[in-house]
């Protein structure tokens, strides 16, 4: 076996994983190397479709906008569930983060005396999303891989796939991968490791997420004993092309875009009245579902899914080319209307999970022990929870996030990179070596369940039961359900016995961390008896402040899934009802 | 284990895949390269026209072969030209959306007589291909 | 600037041949005692023409990289279930033609499904579909599915195109849809490419932004100011989604693998054009060789086939018309 030395290994390539590599390669300097190890090609990671832009206070002195009325509005948006401090840190680093990326070479729509421009978007009070056209993450992306290949400490290892990995008396020692090239399974030893693998969205079917959005990360972790956090909030995006889930994004609101039902009423006024539209996700995301569920949905001809429309006519051709072609090109392209002329139809879908592995807030893990920290282990990017998005994130705040602790990760890793010698990890190798045993073993059985027949059920379970709106009835039926998959996918069928870019192996191990993510998630959705921003129940239909203004803890215990809680920070904002 | 790929790459043979979507980059391919032997061997019967005596069927033969196969080469040159002097706004395939938002900083007034150029020039160079053949043979 | 001015010669015989035929039929006309000089400077017209030519198209190493070709023949058709598999409803039933290649055999082997089909599904969806459902040894990549990550590059009845953006009834023919890899990238396993080569290309030229202030760009205070106008400069080919589509299409990569390629080109014309940047004619001279820009014949086909319009043929004729105008500049 193949055994790699690094001094920072960064695993995940999304916006959060390149930007740490960039800034601890530049505190390294030539003193260390960086490993960047990614399950698909480096600029294809799932960032690339962040499409409205990226949130930040740029000129504060001249709208009247503050960090305070951002931070704010992100709390309020959260509904009072993010960490109060993480947000002032995040609101404060914003505007900086948005300059590099512009340093670096990302396009941003400029006003006509080269200031970077905004635009409105939901749940901020004020234009202060700064965007390149409707292709912010991809251009991000192609800035910061442009960036990492300029970097002579850097090593790219595409399309690696991680199967574990190895924490051991609360210090990480290193992780596995397979070379899908190959099929070779390679060791990663590295004295300090971020992990920025992106969310678990994929767990539903109908979603907005690449097909490679799976939370191999998180899940690695939770497999690694680590505690993960507030798993049970999962964001749905209101406007999501139907049939594929293509996300329209919120800018095209934030334009002026309406949303409207079968009987052309611009039905937001009933949920919303101050603000219509512009409304956070989950308040548009129940609004739409309530319309459909009582009638005033229209059902699309040939795929038979009921959905709303979406009215950017009023917009005119030259803004949308202006502003958002990619909306533009991608309806024409997958259902052949021009949303210049035509509504485009439009349902909510799976977009962001606000939940993953438990963190300070500078991005370090905590230990199985949930006190302790695993001091050479750090998440950033939406993989982590450092809770600023609390029950529910507002457009355009996962890039400042990523961005942001991408920075924060990646300096501290490299501090503690300079100062530490390479520890004890003797261990590593022989755990590597049945891990691969374990692999081999998994691609050699002859017969078993079809893991594609698994995700698909996992998949409807999740849609059917863990959806906008959730019952206690509904999450038992997908716990169950879970439960009953979990069992079958302990016996997967591996058809492809080849070594050559064995996708099939890959697809049984990401569907083998779903069931992990769908798991927990659901545990921690029964067992919060409230409904706080994107966690809607028919049961409990109300905030409860005095009880549940607390964050979910979970952990793997020997009998399963062990819950605990851990209180909200709260600094200037006290929790008050949240009110459109 | 190293990494096996497998190269399709470095045979003429390749060209004729054009076919299938871009049939006037076949044509302008495959006279090139009959272009480029072909120069070289009229240009050596020119030559060998002021030693021996040639006769001018076999001259006329190869003028007009020559000016044949630069027909493709003719329309590109003059298309590269226009391309150029516009940015790709005239015979290039710029995002759409980007066209239509960046035209009122970059597309030149005169787009359209660039627009018209390589067509003027290709009828120019028929015209004289035709009046080849009539001065010749009629 | 060397090679632009080795190229010189090439470019002037290429419009003064014509120019000199065309004089030459003239004179013939009204003129007769000019073919005296016209004869010889077209003589000499043809032989720099071809001499300097062969050059480009014919070069000395003609196959450098990666390991030899194979016969790419398709050998073996298996016709798999004759009953379609359902995937939606209101379906329509679609013989898809699938070209995979063995690593092991080291072929072309091809398969035909029968699948079912409705308005709105893609060649992905489709490929997925074969994938969970018949045959799950199939690989290929595929990820974002809208178009963007430029993961799902495959060729759709001889045409490279993103397998996430290309309907399946749109370019049902009579005789079906056939899918194949590309061919102008090394090939690993059925649909997926390798693309070691194509990244290697890409880093030649330097595709960052190069500023002098090292430290500032970093700590990153203010921005750098730039109008709309400088940005829409660079912004086309800025849309580059890495998808090695424009190297299948182009005829020079196809024949000779050691032409850099219409995506390198494209992102140094980007930073080239960006006003931000300061490498200035550094950059032009990363690309000033026959293995770069000069290798460009011109076919466009690069820009035909390229799914987000950063038309890769217009970026080298700009960097062409860049480089003469610095070489006579700084000579």
């Amino acid at each position: 076996m193949e055994v790699l030395d690094y001094d920072i290994l960064v695993l995940g390539s999304g916006i959060a994983g390149l930007t740490s590599a960039i800034h601890a390669s530049k505190l390294l300097g030539g003193s260390g190397k960086i490993a960047i190890i990614s399950k698909l090609h480096l600029m294809r990671s799932h960032s690339i479709a962040a499409e409205g832009g990226i949130s930040g206070v740029l000129y504060p002195s001249e709208n009247g906008d503050t960090f305070d009325l951002h931070a704010y509005d992100t709390i309020k948006g959260s509904d009072y569930l993010a960490d109060q401090d993480a947000v002032e840190s995040l609101v404060a680093s914003a505007p900086k983060e948005i300059r590099f990326f512009e340093h670096l070479g990302v396009p941003w729509s400029r006003e006509p005396d080269g200031k970077i421009t905004s635009r409105a978007f939901g749940g901020m009070s004020m234009k202060r999303t700064a965007f390149a056209a409707d292709k912010t993450g991809f251009f991000m992306m192609r800035a910061l891989y442009d960036t990492v290949l300029g970097l002579s400490n850097v090593e790219r290892f595409h399309e690696h796939f991680a199967t574990s990995l190895f924490v051991k008396n609360n210090k990480f020692i290193g992780l596995t991968c397979v070379d899908l090239a190959t099929g070779a399974v390679k060791l990663f030893k590295g004295k300090t490791c971020i992990i920025a693998t992106g969310g678990y969205s994929r767990t539903y079917g109908f979603t907005t997420t690449s097909h490679s959005a799976t939370g191999d990360g998180t899940a690695l972790a939770w497999e690694a004993g680590l505690p993960l956090k507030d798993m049970e909030f999962v964001q749905f995006h209101p406007t999501a092309l139907v049939p594929n889930g293509i996300l329209i994004t919120e800018a095209a609101r934030g334009e002026g875009g309406l949303l409207k039902n079968a009987d052309d009423e611009r039905f937001m006024q009933r949920y919303a009245p101050s603000v219509m539209e512009l409304a956070p996700r989950d308040i548009v995301s129940r609004a739409i579902m309530t319309e459909i569920s009582e009638g005033r949905g229209i059902t699309q001809e040939g795929s038979g899914i009921e959905h709303v429309y979406l009215d950017l006519t009023q917009l005119g051709e030259e803004k949308l080319d202006e502003k958002l072609p990619m909306i533009k090109e991608m309806t024409i392209k997958s259902l052949g209307l021009d949303p210049s002329k035509e509504k485009i139809p439009v349902r909510p879908a799976t977009h962001f999970t606000m939940g993953g592995i438990h963190t300070d807030i500078e991005g370090r893990v905590f230990s199985h022990d949930r006190k302790n920290r695993i001091e050479n282990l750090w998440a950033a990017g939406e993989c982590g929870c450092v809770s600023i998005h609390g029950a529910n994130r507002l457009g355009s705040n996962s890039l400042s996030e990523c961005a942001v602790w991408g920075r924060a990760t990646g300096m501290a890793a490299a501090k503690y990179a300079r100062v530490h010698e390479h520890g004890y990890s003797i261990g590593a190798k022989a755990m590597a070596a049945l891990e691969e045993k374990r692999l081999e073993r998994l691609t050699d059985r002859g017969k078993g369940n079809d893991p594609y027949a698994i995700r698909e059920r996992l998949q409807s379970l999740m849609e059917e039961h863990m959806f906008v709106f959730r019952s206690k009835a509904g999450m038992e039926k997908a716990r169950v359900g879970i439960a009953r998959l979990k069992l079958q996918a302990k016996d997967v069928r591996i058809v492809d016995k080849g070594k050559v870019f064995n996708t099939n192996l890959r697809d049984a191990l990401e569907i083998k961390n779903l069931l992990d993510l769908a798991a927990v998630s659901v545990k921690c959705a029964i067992e919060r008896h409230e409904s706080r921003g994107a966690h809607s129940r028919t049961d409990y239909k109300s905030r409860d402040d005095k009880r549940w203004l607390k964050h979910t803890i979970a952990r793997k215990s020997r009998t399963g899934i062990d819950i605990s809680y851990l209180p909200v920070v709260i600094t200037k904002w006290q929790p008050k009802p949240r009110e459109y | 284990m190293d990494k096996q790929v497998y190269e399709l790459r470095g045979r003429q043979s390749n060209l004729s895949r054009l076919v299938h979507f871009d049939k006037e980059a076949y044509i302008h391919m495959l006279f090139y390269r009959a272009l480029i032997i072909l120069s070289v061997v009229a240009g050596a019967v020119f030559f060998a026209s002021y030693f021996f005596n040639l006769s001018t069927a076999v001259f006329r033969a190869f003028f007009m072969i020559i000016w044949v196969l630069f027909i493709p080469q003719v329309f590109e040159s003059a298309k590269g030209m226009s391309v150029i002097a516009t940015r790709g706004f005239v015979f290039g395939h710029l995002n759409k959306s980007y066209r239509s938002t960046a035209e009122k900083y970059l597309k030149p007034r005169a787009a359209p007589l660039f627009k018209a150029f390589p067509y003027a020039v290709l009828a120019a160079w028929l015209a004289g291909l035709v009046l080849l053949v009539l001065t010749w043979f009629i | 600037m060397r090679e632009t001015i080795r190229n010189a010669p090439l470019y002037a015989a290429m419009i003064g041949v014509p120019v000199l035929m065309m004089a030459e039929l003239l004179s013939s006309l009204f003129y007769p005692p000019a073919s005296a000089i016209l004869v010889p400077l077209i003589i000499i017209g043809l032989f720099v023409f071809g001499f300097s030519a062969m050059r480009e198209v014919y070069p000395k190493h003609a196959i450098s990289i990666g390991t030899p070709y194979y016969f790419n023949g398709i050998t073996k058709t298996t016709v798999e279930k004759k009953e379609p598999s359902v995937m939606k409803k209101n379906a329509k039933e679609v013989k898809l033609k699938l070209v995979r290649f063995n690593p092991s055999s080291k072929r072309m082997e091809a398969n035909i499904y029968t699948i079912a089909v409705d308005r709105f599904t893609t060649v992905l969806d489709a490929l997925l579909h074969i994938k969970e459902k018949e045959d799950s040894t199939l690989s290929m990549r595929y990820s974002c599915r809208m178009g963007i990550c430029g993961s799902c590059g495959v060729v759709v009845n001889g045409k490279p195109c993103l397998a996430c953006e290309t309907n399946v009834l749109n370019s049902t023919g009579l005789s079906g849809i056939e899918v194949s890899p590309m061919h102008g990238n090394p090939l690993l396993k059925d649909l997926v490419n390798d693309f070691d080569d194509f990244f290697r290309r890409h880093i030649a030229v330097k595709p960052q932004l190069f500023r002098e202030d090292k430290v500032a760009q970093y700590v990153a205070d203010a921005e750098y100011p730039q109008t709309q106008k400088q940005v829409e400069a660079f912004l086309p080919y800025s849309y580059c989604i890495m998808c090695g589509l424009c190297l299948d299409a182009c005829p020079v990569v196809n024949t000779n693998p050691d032409f850099i390629g219409p995506q390198a080109l494209s992102q140094a014309q980007r930073y080239l054009a960006d006003s931000r940047d300061q490498l200035g004619t550094e950059r032009i001279k990363l690309v000033d060789s026959m293995e770069g820009i000069w290798g460009c014949e011109f076919a466009g086909s690069c820009s035909k086939v390229c799914p987000k319009g950063v038309d890769p043929a217009t970026a080298i004729q700009l960097l062409k018309s860049e480089a003469v105008d610095r070489a006579i500049k700084y000579k």
